[in-house]
């Protein structure tokens, strides 16, 4: 892989200070990747790095969507239901639907906090 | 049910991507292995697992003890079924249809979820000072994370096939994110790959900018006007143009 010292400014503040240049570790999303589909056999170097911001990015909106949920409930403690409450909330996240909805039996949201998580958009 | 409701109102294009895809990402894990078509509870689906072969590319790895998270016996579960969208299915409930046990489920957890200390690092800068998180939630990020990866990469590969590419570069990322729905997610990923490149190349020199700007806003800055045309909702499907992807210079 490459060495730290070419791109270790990068991140230098990153999430920890420690963590190196990227958030997240770059061979992990590979193996991950690789594991999506008989037909993924070769990935290009920058695909993880893309991923590991687009992860990120991902993680911070679905944790935001689902603090809304649980400051809905009048909790201050992110729950699993809040993050099914958000996903079935939001049109891009339908593809988790049934991963969260599993065990998820009474956090559907009502119309209401619906529309309000619909404006909140990524910033 | 709620859910279908939502399928039908907003994400029509959505649900018939992931239909396409879940029939690939179906009849690839179908290839693997046997597919007993007989639907276990997840306990006697434990002990047959252990008793089966795994096929030898798998042969090597532990298998995980049988007290593992349940997590893992769902993920093998089909993702979101296709008949969703028009009947109301019972949302991923417990064993129907739980055919496919793939040898998938074999694969140590350390290699199918990214490390939840890094996430939940991560979902904690997305809170305020005193929001707690709870393990079941830190847990369910780590899954939606790989699902999401799959996700994106599955319609990326996709792309690369009708193409007939072999290589699943940044810029199939960017339209997969796009084509699903995440376009909001190109303009910080552009941005971050610049940065990247930028101090890829010239090593530490413009390193301290980025650093300070970390988390880059989707703002259009100098960087993005000569990036080219990946604005969103610009045509995807012609993306392989020569604005985005400048090979990379690092061994890989």
């Amino acid at each position: 892989m490459r060495q730290a010292g070419a791109y270790s400014g990068l991140l230098c503040g990153g999430v920890s200070g420690r963590s190196g240049p990227h958030s997240l570790p770059l061979a992990r999303i590979k193996k991950i990747m690789k594991k999506s589909g008989e037909d993924v056999k070769m990935i290009s170097g920058e695909a993880p790095i893309i991923f590991s911001k687009a992860c990120e990015l991902f993680i911070e909106e679905l944790t935001r969507r689902s603090w809304i949920m649980a400051i809905q409930g009048k909790r201050r403690t992110l729950h699993k239901e809040d993050l099914a409450s958000a996903v079935i909330a939001t049109d891009i996240f339908d593809f988790l639907i049934s991963l969260v909805s599993n065990s998820h039996t009474h956090a559907v949201a009502g119309p209401t906090s619906v529309m309000d998580v619909e404006t909140i958009h990524y910033s | 049910m709620m859910m279908v409701r939502w399928f039908s109102e907003g994400a029509n294009n959505l649900v018939n991507r992931d239909s396409i895809k879940e029939g690939t990402a179906q009849a690839g894990k179908g290839k693997e292995g046997g597919t007993p078509s007989t639907v276990y509870s997840p306990n006697t689906w434990l002990q047959a697992r252990s008793h089966s072969s795994p096929p030898c590319f798998l042969l090597q790895r532990p298998i995980p003890s049988p007290i593992s998270r349940q997590k893992q016996i769902r993920y093998n579960q089909p993702r979101v079924p296709a008949t969703m969208a028009d009947g109301p299915a019972s949302p991923g409930g417990g064993s129907h249809e739980s055919g496919d046990h793939s040898p998938r489920s074999n694969v140590r957890e350390q290699d199918r979820y990214l490390p939840i200390a890094n996430i939940s690092r991560i979902m904690k800068k997305a809170l305020p000072a005193n929001g707690k998180i709870a393990k079941d939630a830190k847990e369910t990020v780590q899954e939606c994370v790989s699902e999401f990866i799959s996700f994106i990469t599955s319609e990326a590969s996709d792309k690369c096939q009708r193409e007939k590419r072999k290589t699943i570069n940044g810029d199939d990322l960017l339209w997969a994110m796009a084509t699903l729905g995440f376009e909001d997610y190109i303009d910080p990923l552009k941005i971050y790959l610049t940065r990247y490149r930028e101090g890829d190349t010239k090593g530490s020199a413009k390193g301290g900018e980025a650093s300070s700007k970390k988390d880059v806003q989707p703002t259009p800055n100098a960087q993005l006007s000569h990036q080219g045309s990946f604005s969103q909702g610009v045509s995807y499907t012609n993306s392989q143009g020569p604005h985005m992807m400048v090979p990379m210079q690092g061994p890989e």
